[in-house]
């Protein structure tokens, strides 16, 4: 297995929030968005920040579904090995 | 048939004889006509036992008394039963008194027995009292000995029968010998030393069952396995002990107190030695149903991972499905609150809040004032525009009566000074100056020679009109100029 490199996949950045922080920070902004408090200016900012978190936590869904899917077909072929 | 041989033969004439004299001629002829002791087979029947024992002897033809004294009967243990074979031993007496003849026996044996047997028969009872044969004190045998002690005499038959059949069948069983005699009066105690010396040792010599055999022989050469000495060996022994002794019709009390007994050396090697192909093939169907069993227990287990695997997987995936619901929930909600929504939202408040406007305004608004208003406004107009209309022609009038040109056509003539001021006065022009006179039909140029001086009166072209409608005139004339 290689060295673990934080720079080669995104998702494994230590420093970066967890999904679940990522989620409540969307949350967080929805909320300061629809209490109207912020203008329209501040409110695009916040809004395009929402939507680049909720790509990124796409995108890790996505990563891990295909990891999960991987290493699930990984360990059936080495079953399917033993029998022989 | 004695009668012939008789010495005194009774003459038909003779005094005739008392009985007494007739019953002890009887017993003379008796006593000298069979011969003392005489021994005879036969079969017990009537047996009494009053302190003397009592009993016919009899076969498929004759019956003969028999009288067994008390001190002799003492030694017969047990007492005979009626039909069995017994061979007796005494002498025939003829009671006289009594007009019997008795046998009078001075021993009794089973048939075909003789002391030995009688031993035999004894020590049996003996140590079968003593439960010396009871089926719950015999071991049970090794089913694989390590070793095997093989009491025998080494120069026996039956070493070889042991040795051949344990090498045929098992060659990883060991054999140890313990040579000792197997006939004469030495052989019983060496015999039992033998067999207490291996149950002591038996753990250091890795001996796990005994063999204690000999071949056939006679009774006698048999009979050191009949004595209570090996009995007593055999069944102290703490290592099961198999026993073949003789031919398969001898039984010996050796083998009788052994924990198995068998018919001959061979089948008591067989009885404790595995048969090696037998073993092999159990070894075989073990091992088969071993890799089957592993087999089963492998896909088993293999099925475990995969549904494990597959729930491992599943639950993994749900957790994400969950997640994406949540993080397309609040894209949802981030959506709705999306700026241009709010933006367009704001402008359909603003539209919203003109049609309100519109409306209360609208509703403030009296139709009724309005159209009057409106009305008024425009007959107001109307009149104001009549008004004008009828001002503009009499203005259009008086203009045209006022034009320049209509002036000009008159004689009249404009001068203006070289910047287009138009000169009213002699004050207005300077000797030198250029000046443009306008008249009907063009223009003249010229220059002020001399200054001239102001006339007492001023003659006015329409006196008392001319600048009344308009007063500017420099602006009507530039208005015509233009």
């Amino acid at each position: 297995m290689a060295k673990r490199d934080p720079h080669k996949d995104p998702h494994n950045d230590p420093d970066a929030p967890s999904f679940e922080q990522s989620l409540e920070e969307v949350e967080s902004i929805i909320e300061a968005i629809e209490s109207g408090e912020v203008g329209l200016e501040k409110s695009l900012a916040e809004y395009e920040r929402g939507v680049k978190i909720l790509k990124r936590c796409r995108d890790i869904l996505t990563t891990a579904e295909q990891r999960i899917e991987s290493l699930s077909k990984d360990l059936k072929e080495s079953g399917d090995q033993d029998d022989e | 048939m004695a009668a012939p041989r008789r010495a005194v033969a009774p003459t038909p004439d003779a005094a005739p004889w008392s009985v007494s004299r007739l019953a002890g001629e009887i017993d003379t002829t008796l006593r000298r006509g069979v011969p003392a002791p005489v021994r005879v087979i036969g079969e017990v029947s009537g047996f009494r036992d009053r302190t003397h024992w009592y009993f016919d002897l009899k076969d498929e033809g004759a019956v003969v008394n028999c009288v067994l004294f008390a001190n002799i009967a003492r030694k017969i243990n047990p007492p005979p039963r009626d039909g069995e074979q017994v061979v007796v031993k005494g002498r025939i007496e003829f009671y006289t008194k009594g007009g019997k003849v008795s046998f009078i026996l001075e021993s009794l044996d089973r048939a075909g027995e003789g002391p030995l047997d009688r031993a035999f028969r004894e020590l049996c009872a003996t140590l079968k009292a003593e439960g010396y044969f009871a089926v719950e004190r015999k071991k049970p045998l090794p089913r694989f000995p390590r070793r095997i002690a093989v009491i025998t005499s080494r120069s026996a038959a039956a070493l070889q029968d042991v040795i051949d059949t344990a090498r045929r069948r098992c060659p990883a069983v060991g054999l140890v010998l313990v040579d000792v005699p197997v006939q004469g009066d030495a052989a019983a105690p060496e015999i039992a030393r033998a067999i207490d010396r291996v149950s002591r040792h038996h753990k250091q010599l890795g001996v796990d069952a005994i063999i204690l055999t000999r071949g056939g022989g006679s009774k006698e050469d048999l009979w050191c396995f009949n004595e209570r000495v090996v009995a007593d060996a055999i069944h102290r022994c703490t290592v099961p002990l198999v026993a073949a002794i003789g031919h398969e019709t001898d039984t010996t009390i050796a083998e009788l107190v052994a924990d198995e007994r068998c018919a001959t050396p061979t089948q008591a090697a067989m009885r404790l030695t595995p048969d090696t192909s037998e073993l092999l093939r159990q070894l075989n169907s073990t091992r088969r149903r071993l890799v089957t069993a592993l087999a089963r227990g492998a896909e088993l287990a293999s099925r475990d991972i995969d549904r494990a695997g597959d729930r491992l997987a599943s639950a993994a995936l749900d957790t994400i499905a969950a997640l994406r619901t949540r993080a397309h929930q609040l894209e949802l909600r981030l959506e709705r609150v999306r700026p241009q929504a709010q933006h367009a939202r704001m402008i359909a408040r603003l539209a919203a809040a003109q049609e309100r406007l519109r409306r209360a305004v609208q509703s403030r608004l009296d139709p009724s004032r309005l159209h009057a208003a409106s009305d008024a406004l425009a007959r107001a107009v109307a009149r104001r525009s009549h008004d004008a209309t009828a001002k503009l022609d009499a203005l259009d009038k008086h203009l045209a009566a006022v034009s320049p040109k209509r002036v000009l056509e008159r004689g009249f003539s404009i001068t203006a000074a070289a910047d287009g001021r138009l000169v009213r006065s002699v004050n207005d022009v300077a000797a030198g100056d250029a000046l443009t006179t306008h008249v009907a039909d063009g223009t003249i140029a010229s220059t002020v020679g001399a200054h001239a001086a102001p006339r007492p009166s001023s003659p006015a072209p329409r006196p008392g009109k001319p600048r009344k409608p308009d007063p500017d005139e420099p602006g009507l004339f530039h208005g015509w100029k233009m």
